[in-house]
């Protein structure tokens, strides 16, 4: 492995040793750090006003810049923070740490224009969407539950999965198909409660990044984006507790220094009180049940060297659902991180990790002859290499690898009590080595071009774990022999290149163009019975009857910025192979040891325009955004074969969000969202088989939903820390009300036979021996709307000493 | 969740779907019995999906089965079904038949066999105190032993006879045998009965297209809708011409057990 990337390394500083010139160059490095609390600022901007070059600071708040021997004037900023100008004179290698002060109030229009950086512009990547952490706790949301899902479903080209979800739809794509990193490690599922809330809480997230498009070499597994979280680090600096009340959950923060200055913790916590509601109800039939999650984040990083640092973090949370204490339903995530930064020399910088995680789900049901367990999970195991090299300002190399195991235990069913009728079923355990090794080049090529290129080597294996494989017939429904796949053994095998490139031109110092491409291999695919987020998710490898899933994404973008705007209009084309879905009367697939039988795989095509006008800073902060979009869907099997709209097929979506601070102490936030209705199956005759009204159907998704659209509001009081003043602490309360105006947006429509109480002659209800009443179908058919969500108030009281 | 999810009946605008013949076909063969090869169909249209009256039934088809052997038995419309019209002869295992239905100049053709079983072995019942999903009653199980050399496939009836009052299960019940293969199955009814009820249970063989076309008709029947919505679908019927329904070959055994 080693010797692949030292080779890797070589064969790089080789080719672009043009890049460097007789003349003697020196660096200087340094971290970009947040003064208050020590932490540091991920994408901070490193310029050197003599040579108009520029970096910006890695993830981990570092940056490398190579000069020659002079006299320098490195300005350094960061949004909400105030710019830092710094002389220098190189004549020997530098390190030099930056402390940025937060502004303490909003900056006025004037000040806000001067102090841009045009980094929109100016940046390589395109497709992306982040917004800053304090951003995402302004925008009001559903029960004040702060979310940065939330927050990145109201961005140009991300949809949500249904009123309220925190299920991704990006660019046209599958759910399945975006790699979900929590301090680097695959969060499989990211959804509490049927998918209303995200797992990540807001009072420990740091920065998030997701990418549509252009996806750089270092991520892959996924077909149509990255959503790149960081957790915070803890105030290095001071001790300190911070926390929340909701209407949903209460949430408590406890961070401080190890080691002032050099090493940090943090450690929050979240929980849901809906259950504790639910006990106090006299009525049995509410107080059996319970529903809630919690979850668990703690971090911490040790500072061994200058060059050395260590950061250790996890995550855990539960699900719980549980019906008349008989009907149970669960699932959680974990993962955990170990991960080493060493500094090699000035300009090599290393990022070794070391991941595991895991989801698992599970039911159950508890009534005397039929109890049982069900549960399933999936897990993994990964070592990740990262390097960059920044050869000069002009030149960086990044390069690294990653190899992980995975583990598949599709699914137990146990049965528990001694007079359970059912039987003990399990399905094979299964096994996959999935390895990828990668390498980019950023070079100016002119003070206008610049451009990214790389390429990522993805290979596959399934493992044996004594499972059992299948080939199946031509049309993929009958078995023609069975294997067994001895433990450890290797089948299998599948690699492929996904080239990535990003190019941008400088058509003047406001505006630029840009360009991308991106191909992308997916060797683990979900499988979903249900479209709410249950946790029932299955996941299955590629393998001798799946294919991997490969996407190809080109994007063309135009970035300007007019005053204090930030305008950009992007568009896209993204070919997809290999999309999974259920086949046409597609069998159970819970328990089914044939599960691959039940899918198909085909073609997909998505394709938009995306129109964003953004103001990222001063006293209004917000954005604007317009999306036409289509995506669409041809497999063999489904749907006779014919092609169909994706079921997030969402031909336009429109997104206002603005918040105003009217001063320090109160700030009033407001969204809009309209977006077109997905695309659905409805019938269009029925007849009777057996007496039954049976529906005779549409092609798939011929139908669409009524649009979506809905406003929200929320208010901030803030009461700061004043020095001197009886305030020991900072409070502050958010009130918000999503959907104001109280749309009934159609969550779904369902087509069923009408049912009636039966009476007798006299009118009177009829009971059967019982007790219960009796009902009968009317043979009328209608069609009912679900609506979840309007009008919810909500209240949050947040605190922090 | 449930706390804020509402309901309310719309109106949806949808298009008229084409009309269409429906033909629900069975062949049932009763093992216990040497004469008891019983044959039906029952054809009529589609409607708009929110037309509320019954489907129109067709009486002026010509319905007509072929055995393997090439025999045709005609059957005559009497009392909105095609009724044979002299009885079929007992059918064996792997013995397949043939549907032609014409019809205002269309010819619909089907075809499906016979996979025999060991029948029904006995049937028992047991007293239970309420619980969570059930009434306190006396539920009744059916016993058979399985036919490990086959892929089985099977549906359960349930009638119960209480005071004159004669009802029917109104679950379709279908397994495979995928748990049970070769081993002894027992399938409980999930209906309470009480002292002084006659139970009948009877079990049949059916084929596999007909427990896919049955396991999609309770899909679809029985959609929960919403987020837990299966996928919309059209059953995977067997009758060719873009008839809708199917042709199904089945044997039944059948037995009673009184309640004291």
């Amino acid at each position: 492995m080693k010797r692949i990337l030292t080779t890797l390394l070589l064969f790089l500083l080789w080719a672009h040793s043009y890049g460097q010139k007789t003349l003697p160059k020196f660096t200087v490095t340094g971290l970009v750090k947040d003064a208050k609390t020590g932490e540091e600022l991920i994408g901070s901007s490193v310029y050197v006003k003599e040579t108009k070059q520029g970096v910006t600071t890695n993830t981990y708040g570092f940056y490398s810049l190579s000069l020659p021997e002079g006299v320098y004037t490195l300005q350094v900023t960061y949004l909400g923070y105030v710019t830092h100008t710094q002389s220098l004179n190189l004549k020997a290698d530098l390190r030099i740490d930056i402390k940025l002060e937060e502004q303490k109030s909003q900056l006025n229009e004037v000040v806000v224009k001067e102090n841009k950086t045009n980094k929109n512009i100016n940046e390589t990547k395109m497709s992306t969407v982040s917004v800053d952490i304090k951003e995402v706790k302004k925008i009001p949301i559903l029960m004040g539950e702060v979310d940065i899902v939330k927050a990145v479903q109201l961005m140009p080209g991300v949809q949500s999965a249904g009123d309220g979800s925190t299920n991704m739809i990006v660019r046209g794509g599958n759910i399945d198909q975006n790699l979900i990193l929590l301090d680097e490690a695959i969060v499989y599922n990211p959804s509490h409660a049927v998918g209303f809330f995200s797992v990540f809480n807001g009072d420990v997230i740091k920065d998030f990044e997701l990418y549509k498009g252009g996806i750089p070499s270092s991520f892959g597994g996924r077909s149509s984006s990255v959503m790149d979280v960081r957790m915070r680090d803890g105030n290095n600096n001071k001790f300190g507790v911070s926390g929340g009340i909701g209407v949903l959950s209460s949430r408590l923060t406890v961070e401080g220094p190890i080691q002032k200055e050099k090493s940090s913790f943090i450690i929050s916590g979240r929980r849901t009180y809906f259950d504790l509601f639910l006990k106090m109800s006299p009525d049995e039939n509410i107080n059996q049940n319970t529903a809630g999650f919690y979850d668990l984040n703690a971090k911490a990083n040790f500072t061994l060297s200058q060059k050395d640092r260590l950061y250790v973090s996890g995550y855990f949370g539960r699900d719980n659902i549980a019906v008349a204490n008989v009907l149970q339903n669960g699932w959680g995530n974990q993962t955990a991180t170990l991960r080493w930064n060493h500094i090699y020399t000035k300009k090599l910088f290393s990022n070794v990790t070391l991941i595991y995680s895991r989801f698992d789900y599970g039911f159950g049901l508890d009534i005397p002859s039929q109890s049982f367990n069900y549960k399933a999970e999936i897990a993994n195991k990964s070592i990740k290499a990262d390097y960059t090299y920044y050869v000069n300002p002009k030149n960086t190399i990044r390069f690294g690898s990653w190899i992980t195991q995975h583990s598949f235990q599709p699914g137990e069913l146990k049965p528990t009590g001694d007079n359970s009728i059912l039987q003990y079923n399990k399905l094979d355990k299964q096994a996959a080595l999935e390895q990828a090794y990668y390498v980019s080049h950023k070079v100016d090529l002119s003070s206008r071009l610049t451009t990214e290129y790389g390429v990522r080597f993805s290979a596959f294996n399934n493992i044996g774990a004594d499972n059992k494989t299948y080939r199946f017939s031509a049309d993929g429904l009958d078995i023609l022999d069975t294997n067994v796949r001895r433990t450890g053994s290797f089948y299998g095998f599948v690699a492929g290149i996904e080239p990535r490139l990003n190019v941008k031109y400088s058509v003047n110092s406001t505006s630029s163009l840009k360009l991308s491409y991106n191909r992308m291999r997916q060797y683990l695919h979900m499988i979903s019975p249900v479209t709410a987020s249950t946790g029932q998710d299955m996941w299955i490898p590629s393998s001798p009857n799946i294919k991997p899933q490969i996407a190809d994404q080109i994007a063309v973008g135009y970035f300007k910025n007019i005053g204090v705007f930030e305008a950009s209009v992007e568009t896209y084309y993204k070919y997809m192979q290999n999309v999974i879905d259920l086949r046409d009367n597609s069998n159970a697939i819970l328990l089914n040891k044939t599960i691959e039988r039940e899918v198909r795989q085909g073609k997909g095509h998505a394709y938009g325009v995306e129109f964003l006008v953004k103001k990222p800073s001063g006293k209004t902060t917000g954005w604007a955004s317009y999306t036409l979009a289509k995506s669409d869907r041809q497999i063999d099997g489904v749907n006779q074969g014919k092609t169909y709209p994706f079921r997030f097929d969402r031909r336009h979506n429109i997104n206002l969000v603005i918040s105003h601070n009217f001063n320090e102490r109160i700030s009033l936030s407001a969204n809009w969202i309209f977006a077109s209705g997905e695309a659905v199956t409805f019938p269009t005759a029925r007849y009777e088989y057996e007496g039954r009204v049976v529906p005779q159907f549409s092609n798939r998704n011929e139908f669409r939903m009524p649009s979506y659209h809905r406003a929200d509001l929320s208010l901030t009081v803030n009461r700061k820390k004043q020095e001197g003043k009886v305030y020991k602490n900072e409070s502050s309360w958010v009130f918000s009300i999503y959907n104001v105006y109280g749309r009934k947006n159609a969550y779904s429509i369902t087509f069923r036979e009408e049912k009636a109480p039966l009476k007798d002659a006299d009118g009177n209800i009829v009971k059967d021996d019982f007790g219960k009443e009796k009902y009968y179908y009317t043979g009328k058919t209608e069609a009912v709307k679900t609506y979840l969500f309007s009008f919810v108030p909500s209240v949050t009281y947040n605190f922090k000493f | 969740m449930i706390q804020f999810s509402c309901t309310e009946i719309i109106e949806v605008d949808l298009n008229e779907g084409e009309k269409r013949i429906v033909i629900e076909a069975k062949i049932i063969d009763t093992l216990e019995r040497s004469d008891g090869t019983y044959a039906y169909v029952k054809i009529s249209e589609t409607n708009s999906y929110f037309n509320a009256n019954r489907p129109q039934v067709v009486s002026n088809a010509e319905v007509s089965i072929y055995d393997n052997k090439g025999e045709k038995t005609s059957l005559l419309f009497s009392n909105g079904l095609y009724i044979p019209a002299t009885p079929l002869a007992k059918p064996t295992n792997g013995s397949s038949f043939t549907l032609e239905v014409k019809y205002n100049g269309q010819r619909y053709v089907a075809s499906n066999k016979l996979t025999t079983f060991s029948g029904l072995d006995s049937l028992s019942y047991s007293y239970k105190p309420k619980d969570a999903l059930f009434e306190e009653g006396y539920y009744s199980k059916l016993f058979a032993k399985e036919d490990g050399s086959k892929e089985n496939y099977y549906r359960f009836y349930f009638r119960r006879v209480n005071n004159q009052i004669d009802s029917l299960y109104d679950i379709i019940a279908i397994t495979d045998d995928n748990l049970v293969n070769g081993g002894y199955l027992d399938f409980e009814i999930g209906i309470p009965t009480q002292q002084g009820d006659r139970v009948y249970g009877t079990m049949a063989s059916i084929s596999k297209e007909e427990y896919n076309y049955l396991y999609n008709l309770n899909k679809q029947v029985n959609n929960p809708g919403g987020p837990f919505a299966n996928q919309p679908e059209n059953l995977p019927g067997n009758i060719s011409n873009g008839a809708l329904g199917f042709f199904g070959v089945s044997q039944v055994s059948t037995r009673y057990v009184d309640i004291r």
